[in-house]
């Protein structure tokens, strides 16, 4: 690529200076003439001194420069430009191969954290480089060659700049636990209401009073006193169990709840209102900021982020309404914590007290529980003396 | 000889040629341009030279062998050394 500059050269009588180049054997590449005093000339990069030493009175003026050497000009113009791009690229892509998180997928925390251990040891950690496709497959088999009877199955992926890895717990069947000699003994005090037993000697009755920790279905089987046999006991025992429950409840009570609505979008918040720039807002809701301008002088938030719309009730109730309502709730409160099998007997309200604010209430309640519990016999023959 | 002359030239392109087409003048290895003005430039060759006469003629293309010349082209002349 030959090195052109292409000048316009003023002066009168051009003519001459063209004569001039002619007699000094400057290869004229082109020649563009635009009156008589002024012409537009291409020349050889070499030959621009060359015109600087017979010019006199003629003025030259640089129009531009064409070839390699236009390039390399156009490169030290705009070196600082170049400069940034280049080191922009640089850091983006830095940037892009650096690992910002690794997450393992797996409701075991030893898991977890057993294979963020290997995978830091060997350089998968966050502010590391990103491994290659095959560098993660040979770490992946690293591990489940050293972990063959804990890990399953593993899975790296990358997302950008994460790491997640899916995780499965290799799972061996515990051997049969051999189950030792045992009583089946009462967890709470209660009335037995039911006893279903499968092995073992049944040593009280339905309707027979029992302390937490009495012996219901007996592992050890005698004959005329003498014991024959130890066997693990086994049954389920259900007894009537009492509990007193203290509830209060106000007068005036005021409910925030979530509808599940979500509306998406700008917001601008004045005065713990969140309102919409495009469409309609909820009344009453919560917003969820992902970001959030301030003003300093205006108390003014603009957010891009998720409005959650909420529906909130004030009640006002009477000294009736609140018992009933409080009761209500303690019932459910004690349902909530019973199985299938299990249920309120009897509940009796045994003192209502009215405040100023609230109702303070002492409520009793028999409860038919599962009252099942097992004890080794040998830890029992320890327990005696 | 001539022959040969004739293969010499054609290899060597040292014969000097004018093509004269849509109003512009080209020429190849001519000598020298001894004058040069806007209504008339002399064109030196080894036998001779060739006189062009015009309007607002300007040399658009030089080089150490070829000349184009362009302008409003009236006459050319051709003068050999020994008239």
């Amino acid at each position: 690529m030959s090195n052109r500059i292409q000048i316009k050269v003023t002066g009168k009588n051009i003519n001459r200076f063209i004569m001039r180049l002619i007699q000094s054997k400057i290869e004229i590449l082109e020649l563009e003439n635009i009156s008589n005093h002024e012409i537009n000339i291409l020349i050889n990069r070499e030959d621009y001194q060359k015109i600087k030493k017979i010019k006199s009175i003629y003025e030259l003026k640089v129009l531009k420069y064409k070839g390699l050497i236009a390039f390399k000009r156009s490169i030290r113009v705009n070196r600082l430009l170049i400069f940034v791009t280049l080191c922009s690229i640089l850091f983006l892509f830095l940037l892009s191969n650096v690992i910002f998180s690794v997450k393992v997928i797996h409701a075991d925390k030893n898991i977890r954290n057993l294979i963020l251990e290997e995978l830091s040891e060997y350089g998968v950690k966050v502010h590391k480089f990103k491994k290659s496709a095959t560098k993660i497959d040979e770490i992946k088999n690293k591990i489940l060659d050293k972990y063959k009877d804990q890990i399953e199955w593993l899975e790296i992926e990358n997302y950008g700049t994460s790491y997640i890895v899916r995780v499965e717990e290799r799972l061996i069947p515990n051997k049969e636990e051999t189950i030792l000699p045992r009583d089946v003994v009462a967890k709470k005090n209660a009335v037995i209401l039911k006893i279903e037993s499968t092995s073992g000697v049944t040593q009280r009755l339905v309707g027979n009073y029992v302390k937490a920790g009495d012996i219901i279905v007996s592992g050890t089987v005698k004959l005329n006193e003498e014991i024959k046999k130890q066997v693990a006991a086994s049954a389920t025992v259900y007894g009537e169990v009492w509990y007193t429950v203290k509830v209060e409840y106000p007068y005036i009570y005021k409910e925030e709840y979530y509808t599940g609505n979500v509306k998406k979008g700008l917001f601008y918040s004045f005065l713990n209102k969140n309102i919409s720039i495009f469409g309609k807002s909820y009344t009453n809701s919560k917003l969820v900021n992902k970001i959030r301008l301030s003003s300093t002088f205006l108390p003014i938030f603009l957010s891009v982020g998720e409005q959650q719309e909420i529906l909130i009730t004030d009640n006002i109730f009477t000294e009736e309404e609140a018992l009933q309502i409080a009761t209500k709730r303690s019932h459910k409160g004690i349902s909530s914590k019973l199985n299938d099998n299990e249920y309120i007997l009897d509940e009796k309200v045994l003192k209502v007290e009215y405040k100023d604010s609230k109702i303070l209430l002492e409520i009793f309640y028999s409860v038919c529980e599962d009252i099942t519990d097992y004890r080794n016999i040998e830890d029992n023959s320890n327990e005696l003396p | 000889m001539k022959l040969m002359q004739e293969l010499r030239n054609y290899v060597l392109e040292e014969e000097f040629k004018i093509i004269y087409k849509s109003g512009k003048l080209y020429a190849t290895n001519y000598i020298g341009i001894p004058i040069f003005e806007s209504n008339e430039i002399h064109i030196k060759y080894s036998a001779g030279k060739i006189i062009v006469n015009g309007k607002n003629l300007t040399i658009s293309k030089l080089s150490k062998d070829e000349v184009l010349i362009t302008g409003g082209i009236n006459k050319l002349e051709f003068r050999l050394d020994n008239e």
